[in-house]
């Protein structure tokens, strides 16, 4: 598994991005999605996951459905207006960061 | 392996011995706990697996108590500054300072003082009748931490009022100064105003939360 604590400054991004593309999604959802997309790479653990989850949605970016999916209830995650937005600008955000690190790390490699 | 409805149950029953009292909460984990488990290749002894996430759930209401707390703290700033860019309030500050400056010289110290404090009065009692007659009730602040701390929106405007109190005890001449009151008495006014607008807005946002989750797990 790489080295976490770089990914960590991203992890709302990547929560935003994940329900952007998947529409809605639960927590344990969000964690194997992510470990399916990195190929194992990148873990998400609970602990960070559902901090991150309930601090964006008291920001009012994120709002929750609640279904009953076989014998309990499921809270599922989904954008709100405001959070379409935002991840439009953090993803922006994230990629102008990569470009950065590109050019400082190999300065004759970009990503443009 | 699948695991059974009284399974579930025993799981909500432990996490609620284990202080985890809120339903919002409690939900969440349930599932997440469950869906883990099922998901188990090799899976281990529930009681066991349910024993050893315990301290995590205990830690997940913690960061969520937390989390709305500072998130209602700082609402509670942003509506102030809306409420701060209104022209009627604005309008009502400037009147405000001029009545306080044109009645001076006819009260006494005291009817000054009371005249001051009168608005940030009035939002007190808002604030109070607001609580008494909120629609949360005690099921309702014992069943969503969002519900929970909902109240102490009101904290930080009566802190103010208070410390006004406390201020004309050590220095009664600076409480009476009008450039320092009359700034302190908007500034304590505004804040109370803006709480009661975020309670409002709030409570509408968590009982219908509340109602949900309540309709769904009968």
């Amino acid at each position: 598994m790489a080295n976490a604590k770089l990914y960590k400054g991203s992890l709302n991004t990547i929560i935003l991005k994940l329900l952007d593309e998947e529409g809605k999604m639960y927590g344990y959802e969000i964690t194997q999605k992510v470990k399916q997309l990195t190929k194992g790479e990148l873990q998400i653990t609970e602990g960070a996951l559902y901090p991150a989850l309930h601090k964006l949605e008291a920001e009012g970016l994120l709002d929750v459905e609640v279904a009953k999916v076989d014998n309990r209830l499921r809270k599922y995650y989904k954008l709100t207006d405001r959070g379409t937005k935002e991840t439009v600008n953090r993803l922006a955000e994230l990629e102008d960061f990569i470009r950065s690190m590109q050019q400082l790390i190999n300065p004759k490699w970009s990503i443009q | 392996m699948k695991l059974t409805q009284e399974n579930i149950q025993q799981l909500d029953k432990r996490l609620q011995v284990s202080g985890i009292k809120y339903l919002d909460v409690r939900v969440e984990l349930i599932d997440h706990l469950v869906t883990e488990y099922e998901a188990m290749d090799n899976a281990q002894d529930w009681n066991l697996f349910v024993k050893n996430r315990l301290p995590w759930c205990k830690k997940v209401m913690k960061d969520k108590s937390k989390t709305t707390h500072w998130s209602y703290q700082r609402s509670l700033w942003k509506t102030f500054f809306e409420i701060l860019k209104e022209t009627r309030v604005l309008f009502g500050i400037i009147f405000f300072i001029g009545l306080m400056f044109f009645i001076r010289p006819w009260l006494t110290d005291g009817q000054y003082f009371m005249a001051l404090i009168l608005p940030m009065l009035t939002f007190l009692i808002w604030q109070i009748a607001l609580m008494v007659k909120n629609g949360l009730g005690k099921e309702k602040r014992n069943s969503c931490i969002s519900a929970k701390y909902l109240f102490n929106i009101f904290a930080l405007p009566n802190l103010i009022l208070y410390l006004l109190n406390l201020l004309l005890q050590l220095n009664r001449d600076l409480v009476l100064n009008q450039f320092f009151i009359i700034p302190y008495v908007i500034f304590g006014s505004l804040l109370g105003l803006a709480a009661i607008r975020l309670f409002k807005k709030k409570r509408d946002v968590v009982i219908a939360e509340y109602n949900k989750l309540v309709q769904y797990s009968l």
